[in-house]
């Protein structure tokens, strides 16, 4: 079973999009200015859909975790912060 | 989808409040004035037809500041008739969403039904408990704007469903977690918590600076909470990294973007028609950020094939090759590689740099991956259904 913070993660994308995302073509009215029927978040943006993907599209391998605790962070960094 | 986040700054700089850690001079400075109509007109004009030409297209009218609510209701009354009116005039694939961020305190019940009337989604700032909030978000005699803000929590309720908050994370928040998540839970309120950046008031205030390690602390005990609530609240950050890991794409940030300006989805019209990229840059009033005046062009592109907009194009292209391409995050797909925030790199001394911001960032972002990827395959087959309609069938609904 997915967990509740995955399904509301998702189903916050879903309740946002689906209809506008099955057909382009919806009308715009003074009630497609609408968003608070789904479940919102506090923040600004859906789901962006940037056109530019060709060129890292390639890198989308999960399969390699063995980076995750990697340290990026240097001391000088630390500092200038 | 193509997008665009419109940002207009009604009131410029302005605001009635002194909060501890504003990163806009607020009151103190000189960008202050009040939007004509005229300008608010052209910019969404101009915006509609940009939409309409790149259509299917979400617009996204977001009035911040500064403290927005001083533009008054009669303006916002002909602003939201004026959208409302360009927008019954369309035909197909634009859809408009209007958003508002407020400290709150100049809400009224007329506003807020104002508001209600016409969707638009409100955000609020409220850093917390009356104990932390009344520390940090003050008026200039620095009396606590809690009860004002908690007012206006209430009004909007009356009159519209969703309300999110944004809160700024500072000395006074460490080690108060669970009270923080219990206390936005109970107030049927999202949160999105922001680490303070130390620019504009936050630095007379250095008290409240946090490292970004104790950020990242912070926010992994929050996510911990987070995972383990059955009905767990909105924090967008968490939500769009869970989002972009199912669906293998960058988290829908605009500093996680192949870059803001490449995008072209981000835009703020200042009170004077000052265009720049966002609230963040409009509120830097330096060249580098300013495209020119929207009373002045008669088409988007003028704006987005402006110099100084095509630098920052180069610049994300430049860091990317140089600097983003050996990021985990990058080679996961999880971000586009359009080396971060510019405002960030700005006020770290070199905008031709890779803000420090996105170390924290690549963290905040890989902290959450472990718990989706055993449930990714199960998370994108439920999206799927979801989107075919299917989801009031669907018992996880």
């Amino acid at each position: 079973m997915v967990p509740a913070y995955i399904r509301k993660s998702v189903k916050a994308l879903v309740m946002y999009d689906r209809e506008f995302l099955k057909s382009s073509k919806k009308r715009a009215t003074t009630r497609n200015l609408a968003y608070n029927d789904y479940n919102d978040y506090s923040d600004y943006s859906d789901y962006s859909d940037y056109s530019d993907y060709s060129d890292y599209s390639d890198y989308l391998d999960y399969s390699d975790y063995s980076d995750y605790n990697d340290s990026w962070a240097t001391e000088d960094y630390v500092d200038r912060y | 989808m193509q997008q665009l986040s419109l940002m207009m700054r009604p009131s410029g700089d302005g605001c009635n409040m002194r909060c501890r850690y504003c990163y806009v001079p607020g009151g103190d400075s000189p960008y202050v004035g009040l939007m004509k109509l005229e300008t608010f007109q052209q910019s969404v004009r101009l915006a509609l037809n940009y939409a309409k030409r790149n259509a299917p297209f979400n617009l996204e009218i977001l009035f911040h500041g500064g403290e927005p609510l001083l533009w008054g209701i009669e303006n916002y009354r002909k602003a939201l008739e004026y959208i409302s009116k360009l927008a019954d005039g369309l035909k197909d694939g634009v859809r408009i969403r209007i958003k508002l961020q407020t400290n709150g305190t100049l809400l009224n019940d007329d506003l807020a039904s104002l508001f209600g009337k016409h969707n638009v989604y409100v955000g609020i700032s409220l850093d917390g408990p009356k104990e932390i909030h009344d520390k940090l978000r003050v008026y200039s005699n620095n009396k606590g704007s809690y009860d004002d803000v908690m007012r206006a929590v209430r009004l909007l309720r009356k009159h519209q469903r969703h309300i999110g908050a944004i809160m700024v994370v500072t000395k006074y928040h460490l080690g108060k977690e669970h009270e923080l998540y219990n206390f936005f839970k109970e107030n049927g309120l999202g949160l999105q918590p922001s680490p303070l950046i130390m620019w504009g008031r936050a630095k007379i205030f250095s008290d409240l600076y946090i490292t970004p390690q104790e950020y990242l602390k912070f926010m992994r005990t929050l996510l911990d909470i987070w995972i383990k609530d059955e009905d767990p609240i909105d924090i967008p950050i968490f939500m769009k990294a869970v989002q972009a890991i199912v669906l293998e794409k960058p988290v829908s940030y605009c500093h996680m973007s192949i870059g803001c300006a490449k995008t072209r989805h981000f835009l703020a019209i200042d009170w004077d028609g000052t265009v720049s990229l966002c609230n963040r840059t409009a509120s830097l009033h330096v060249p580098d950020f300013m495209f020119g005046n929207i009373r002045d062009v008669n088409d988007l592109e003028e704006i987005f094939t402006h110099p100084n907009f095509a630098k920052l194009v180069k610049r994300a292209e430049t860091l990317r090759s140089t600097r983003c391409n050996s990021c985990p995050l990058y080679k996961k797909g999880l971000c586009g590689g359009g080396g971060g925030c510019p405002f960030l790199a700005y006020i770290n001394g070199n905008l031709d740099a890779v803000p420090p911001s996105c170390e924290y960032e690549k963290q905040l972002i890989e902290m959450v991956i472990p718990y989706v990827l055993p449930y990714k395959k199960e998370a994108k087959n439920l999206l799927e259904r979801w989107l075919e309609n299917e989801g009031e069938k669907d018992s996880y609904l």
